[in-house]
């Protein structure tokens, strides 16, 4: 308690004077609950923003700005609603006004064949020759990385609404209210996103001979 | 049908919807086939991009905002 009537005292700049017992007590509230809540979805969020950002060094950067923004705006958080998704639009609004314009959109290497060819993975799969067994089985032998490279050479917009639909659970709704969009925009950007990914792997695996050329 | 598999992958369904895609699926290997391995593929799209282990130091200069800075 004391401790927070000293933080008062140092920021107002003033001489010592006791600060009000509630708004004291309600900061210490408001920091402990922050510290519990919020601070233990950091792992999700970090790799959240590596998968933004593409490179460690501005995913901590970016972690960090968005929990300064956070902490800063916490008292206006509802307490009870989806905390995780509070902080993902904080993330996602930081990353597009911060990050976005100094990147430049992942260079998508041209896939060989038809461009417009947006066949699911499931149908490419079934008519592989190489494909014996059901075509699931073949998904375990991809390679962690190249999920995570297939995920990051997504276009900005696609790559988010996949991030936040297949990776963190986010209903439609709470997409929409992330990425500030409609709900029909998400529908479409999450429909063409997993079509990209998809066409990504099946591209790696024809790399790595897992599937036939 | 297919627009349908994807709605009621992400549990987008309303309830009555839901049980008539069930019921399909129950009765249609192939659709089922593809619905196991859309699933599949998500759990395996979660698991590799999701939750990565905090760098130390960032977890120390994410504690120390609520100690350095509090709310306005």
């Amino acid at each position: 308690m004391s401790e927070d009537a000293e933080r008062v005292e140092g920021r107002s700049g003033s001489g010592p004077r006791t600060a009000p017992l509630p708004e004291a007590a309600a900061l210490g509230e408001l920091r402990d609950r922050f510290e519990r809540d919020a601070l233990a979805l950091l792992p999700s969020l970090y790799a959240g923003a590596l998968r933004l950002t593409r490179n460690p060094s501005d995913a901590e950067d970016l972690v960090q700005e968005t929990f300064l923004r956070a902490y800063r705006g916490f008292g206006g958080f509802e307490e009870g609603t989806n905390l995780k998704a509070w902080l993902y639009r904080i993330l996602t609004n930081t990353f597009i006004n911060a990050y976005r314009k100094r990147q430049r959109e992942p260079a998508t290497v041209p896939v060989s064949g038809d461009e417009t060819d947006d066949r699911s993975l499931f149908d490419r799969l079934a008519e592989d020759s190489l494909t014996e067994s059901a075509e699931a089985v073949v998904l375990d032998r991809i390679p962690d990385e190249d999920v995570r490279a297939a995920l990051e050479s997504l276009p900005d917009q696609f790559r988010l609404a996949v991030l936040l639909a297949d990776v963190e659970g986010f209903s439609y709704r709470e997409i929409a209210e992330i990425m500030g969009t409609p709900v029909g925009t998400v529908m479409s950007r999450l429909h063409r996103g997993r079509r990209a990914l998809e066409k990504r792997l099946w591209v790696s695996m024809r790399e790595r001979g897992l599937v036939s050329d | 049908m297919l627009r349908d598999l994807e709605l009621f992958l992400d549990r987008e369904l309303p309830d009555v919807e839901c049980r008539r895609v069930e019921e399909h699926l129950a009765a249609c290997a192939p659709c089922m086939g593809r619905v196991e391995f859309r699933r599949r593929l998500q759990v395996i799209v979660a698991r590799t991009c999701g939750e990565e282990s905090v760098p130390p130091e960032l977890m120390l200069r994410v504690r120390r905002l609520p100690v350095e800075r509090p709310p306005d």
